[in-house]
């Protein structure tokens, strides 16, 4: 083992030698994933670079999420290169679509452990694709079902929520 | 639950009026609502009866500008008009409550206005945006015409619709946008031609002004691709009423997939040797022998042939009704998996 990073390991995924990182989760479960699909995360790609052996610890993201997380990362740092006359690039771009759709099938509690692992990690395409799920669901729902989806109380006195309806209903359309 | 500036991430990709309605739920999310990266689209904001609706919408995104504590994510204008109100487009424009923009959509006037009456949209210095800007959507208005205007090298998008731009700026363009994947250039004016030359361009849809709008000084001619390694798409298309007409030229595109609709729209279409040029040709048309009636037509057709074009998948004809004007085509394009024709008007 390499004493002065964290790389510590060497897989052959995708064809060719790449160079592997140990990421160990708040329950310490430890999980061997490719540097190219790690980095996708500044924060870890911070922490490669400060280097440190033993794996890098990951204190706020447990292992059924960090590996989650890392599905995302390894699919989206797999996009290959498209070949000139080809139209891989398409049809990798329609998989990937395909991919993150499948990923957001998990209930409100599962989806917000995600935003809270993404926003810790830094993985901009995961926290872009988790918040707006989450944005879809809110849509087309009343004040009170947010408050139930969320269990948010709710501590305006009735004239306060009246007034503030009042003034969106006078500025928003 | 959640730390409020990530709920703040959530209420950012909300439609303006759907993220409003959530400072009901409680103080918190009143305060989350409040904060959260702005995202404010002047198409849900709508004034009361007494007052006009453009003066209200201008009160409220100057007011929004002025109180909200910064970083946005997204701006869409497209209510006031900049003829009159230059003044407040710079202020806002240089409020650092955009600080962190992503998305800015300016479409300030009706399509058809005479652009030669209005001043130029003051677009903020580059520096402002730059470092965040992805998406830049302008339309109905004129831009400056400095060869430095349009420099954002964060920026994916570049959308002009109807606008008015110089030939410098946009030629400026390819080394002040460094990461464009799409430009779109829709019945632009102000230049008569343009060159891209452009190592990450991905898209490129151009169409030529409408002839019934009001003519401006400078009309595009020649739209030639110089050099663009990557782009897949492009599209020159045509608007229903346009008797206008264009040249395209195109000498370097490998990766060129997608082409169409080529309509009468392009006088003359280049694609490295090959060329194809809008030729009249007389029709007889013959019943049982004799000729009933002669009819002369302006048809697309290769007048030389290059390489073929191997790369191309996809292409798209308009204004074809006769099978050997498209045998003609298909001569040249040998890998085609898919063709669109539709008959000329």
């Amino acid at each position: 083992m390499a004493a002065a990073d964290s790389c510590d390991g060497i897989s052959t995924s995708g064809g060719g030698w790449e160079k592997t990182v140990t990421l160990v989760s708040s329950d310490d479960a430890r999980f061997e994933v490719r540097e190219a699909a790690a980095s996708l995360s500044q924060t870890v790609r911070r922490m490669i670079r400060a280097g440190g052996d033993g794996g890098i610890p990951l204190p706020k993201v447990d292992a059924r999420t960090l590996s989650t997380v890392l599905e995302y990362c390894n699919k989206h740092a797999a996009v290959p290169a498209p070949a000139p006359e080809s139209s891989s690039a398409e049809a990798a771009a329609v998989d990937l679509e395909w991919f993150d759709k499948e990923l957001m099938h998990v209930d409100l509690a599962t989806l917000c452990s995600l935003i809270r692992a993404a926003d810790y990690l830094e993985v901009a395409g995961l926290l872009d694709l988790t918040c707006k799920t989450v944005a879809d669901m809110i849509k087309s729902k009343t004040a009170e079902e947010i408050r139930q989806m969320f269990g948010i109380q709710n501590d305006f006195t009735p004239e306060e929520e009246e007034q503030l309806s009042r003034e969106n209903a006078g500025v928003f359309e | 639950l959640l730390p409020d500036c990530v709920l703040g991430e959530i209420v950012t990709r909300l439609p303006t009026r759907d993220g409003a309605r959530l400072q009901v739920l409680s103080s918190r999310w009143h305060h989350v609502w409040r904060s959260s990266p702005l995202n404010l689209d002047d198409r849900f904001l709508h004034g009361s009866a007494s007052t006009s609706r453009v003066l209200m919408i201008l009160c409220l995104v100057s007011h929004v500008l002025a109180v909200h504590p910064g970083h946005a994510r997204r701006l869409r204008l497209g209510t006031i008009s900049v003829a009159g109100n230059s003044a407040a487009y710079e202020h806002w424009l240089r409020s650092p409550a955009l600080d962190g923009l992503q998305v800015l959509g300016i479409h300030p006037g009706l399509p058809c206005l005479d652009l030669r009456t209005i001043p130029p949209l003051p677009l903020p210095p580059p520096l402002r945006l730059a470092r965040t800007l992805r998406v830049l959507r302008v339309g109905s208005c004129v831009l400056p015409s400095t060869a430095a205007a349009l420099s954002f090298p964060h920026l994916e998008t570049l959308s002009l619709c109807g606008v008015s731009v110089s030939e410098d700026a946009l030629h400026g363009v390819p080394a002040g946008c460094l990461a464009l994947g799409t430009l779109v250039l829709d019945e632009c004016t102000g230049f008569a031609q343009v060159k891209i030359t452009s190592s990450t361009i991905r898209t490129l849809a151009v169409s030529v002004a409408h002839s019934m709008n009001p003519m401006p000084e400078v009309m595009m001619r020649r739209v030639t691709v110089e050099n663009a390694p990557r782009l897949e798409y492009l599209a020159p298309f045509r608007h229903r009423f346009s008797g206008e007409s264009f040249e395209l030229r195109v000498v370097s595109a490998p990766r060129l997939r997608f082409l169409g609709c080529i309509s009468r729209t392009i006088s003359r279409l280049e694609l490295g040797d090959t060329v194809f040029k809008v030729t009249r040709c007389h029709i007889d048309h013959v019943h049982q022998g004799k000729v009933i009636s002669q009819e002369t037509r302006s048809e697309m057709r290769a007048v030389r042939y290059g390489a073929t074009l191997q790369t191309v998948k996809s292409l798209a004809l308009e204004d074809v009704d006769r099978t050997d004007v498209v045998c003609n085509f298909l001569r040249c394009f040998p890998c085609l998996e898919k063709l669109y024709v539709s008959a000329g008007s």
